[in-house]
C-alpha cells in the first residue's frame, strides 16, 4: 500500500535551522502536513493531542531528549505504534544500541543528505 | 625529604583502584585534585605566594614547583572578577559565532526556498526545473553545518566550565575563601551536566573519521533483526 503523503508528521529539534531543513526535504518528497516541536516534552504534548503518522526526532535536547521522548512514546499504549526515526549527531555505537533497544524504527546520523532521509522513510513507511 | 600525605586521600585512591573502571563524577575528581594540591602545599600558609615559598626542608622541590607554576598559570586564565564566570567573555564570543552561523544558515535556506518557488513555475523547462530542485536540495543539505557547529560550541562551553571548576578548586585549596563558594556552585553545575550526559550517553558530534558512518549504523541496526 502506498504511503499517505497527507498524514501528519511531527519533526522535533531544538535547532530552528534543522527543523526548516527537514521540513523542506519532506516537502520535496511530498509530505505537506508537517508539524514541529523544539524538545521532547513539547512533542509529547502535541502527540497527546493529535495522532501523527511519523515522528522524526533529534536526540540532544532539553528539557526532554529524543531518547526520553522515544521511551515515553513506547510506554504509552496509544502512542506506541507511531513510527519513530532518530536524526542525530550522536553516532557512537552505544547510542545506536540504546535507541534500538528503546524501540526506534530507524536512525539517521547528522550530517545527512536527502537521499538517506528518503531511503529511511521508505524503510519505515513503505514505498511512496 | 618527607611530606605528609593525607590519609583520607590515600584511602580514597585505594578504594577507587578496587572499584575498577567506574567513571568519576566532576565533584569526586575536583575533591581528589584538591586533596593532592593540599598535600603538595601542606607546608604553605594560605596567604603565601606558592611560587615564592620554599618547599619542605628548605630545598627546592621539582614537583612542587611544577604544580605551583601550573596553578599560578591557571589562576591567570580568563577574568576572575566577572560575575558570570571567568570565561564569560569567551562564552559570549561563542554565542556570537552561534548567532552568526544561524543567521547565515537562515539566509541560505531562504535562497533555497526561493529557488524552489522559481522551479515550480509552469513555463520552466523540466530539465531546468530538475536542476533547480537539485540545487535547492544541495543548499538544504549544506545548511546542516549550523547544527553541528552549534553542538560543538555547546561542548566547548561545557569544557570551559570544567576548567573553571578546576581553577576554583585550586584557588580554594590555596586559601581563597571566595573560590570555595564558586567551586561548590561550579561543581553542582558540572556534575549535573555530566550526570545527564552519563544517563543519556550523550557525546555530541564525533571527530571526522572516528564517528560511525551511516553504513556502520545501518549494520548495527540490522544486527538486531
Amino acid at each position: 500500500m502506498a504511503v499517505d503523503l497527507n498524514m501528519p508528521v511531527l519533526i522535533v529539534d531544538d535547532y530552528k535551522t534543522m527543523l526548516r531543513i527537514i521540513r523542506n526535504l519532506l516537502k520535496q518528497i511530498g509530505f505537506n502536513n508537517v508539524d514541529e516541536a523544539t524538545d521532547g516534552k513539547a512533542a509529547l504534548e502535541k502527540m497527546q493531542q493529535r495522532k501523527y503518522g511519523l515522528v522524526i526526532s533529534d536526540w540532544n535536547m532539553e528539557p526532554m531528549t529524543g531518547l526520553e521522548l522515544l521511551k515515553e512514546v513506547r510506554a504509552d499504549e496509544k502512542l506506541r505504534p507511531t513510527p519513530f526515526i532518530m536524526i542525530t549527531a550522536e553516532s557512537k555505537t552505544e547510542n545506536v544500541i540504546a535507541a534500538k533497544q528503546a524501540g526506534v524504527n530507524n536512525y539517521i546520523v547528522k550530517p545527512f543528505n536527502a537521499a538517506t532521509l528518503k531511503t529511511k522513510l521508505t524503510s519505515v513507511l513503505g514505498d511512496f | 625529604m618527607s611530606r605528609s600525605v593525607n590519609p583520607e586521600l590515600m584511602g580514597c585512591l585505594e578504594n577507587l583502584k578496587a572499584e575498577g573502571d567506574r567513571k568519576l563524577s566532576a565533584r569526586e575528581l575536583a575533591e581528589i585534585i584538591g586533596d593532592v594540591a593540599s598535600t603538595l602545599t601542606a607546608d604553605l600558609g594560605p596567604t603565601t605566594s606558592i611560587t615564592e615559598a620554599p618547599a619542605a626542608g628548605g630545598a627546592p622541590d621539582a614537583m612542587h614547583q611544577v604544580v605551583a607554576a601550573a596553578l599560578e598559570a591557571l589562576r591567570t586564565i580568563g577574568d576572575p572578577e566577572k560575575e558570570d564566570g571567568r570565561f564569560a567573555e569567551l562564552c559570549s564570543e561563542m554565542d556570537e559565532i552561534r548567532s552568526a552561523t544561524q543567521e547565515a544558515a537562515a539566509r541560505f535556506l531562504s535562497v533555497a526556498e526561493r529557488i524552489e518557488d522559481i522551479a515550480g513555475h509552469p513555463d520552466l523547462d523540466s530539465g531546468d526545473q530538475s536542476d533547480l530542485y537539485r540545487l535547492a536540495t544541495d543548499i538544504y543539505e549544506a545548511s546542516g553545518f549550523q547544527d553541528i557547529t552549534g553542538q560543538r560550541l555547546t561542548h566547548m562551553a561545557q569544557t570551559l566550565k570544567q576548567v573553571e571548576l578546576q581553577i576554583a578548586s585550586a584557588e580554594a585549596v590555596l586559601g581563597d575563601k571566595n573560590a570555595v563558594q564558586a567551586a561548590e556552585t561550579l561543581a553542582d553545575t558540572v556534575e549535573k551536566t555530566e550526570a545527564r550526559k552519563m544517563e543519556y550517553i550523550l557525546h555530541g558530534p564525533q571527530e571526522a573519521g572516528k564517528a560511525n558512518t551511516q553504513e556502520e549504523i545501518d549494520k548495527i541496526l540490522a544486527s538486531f533483526d
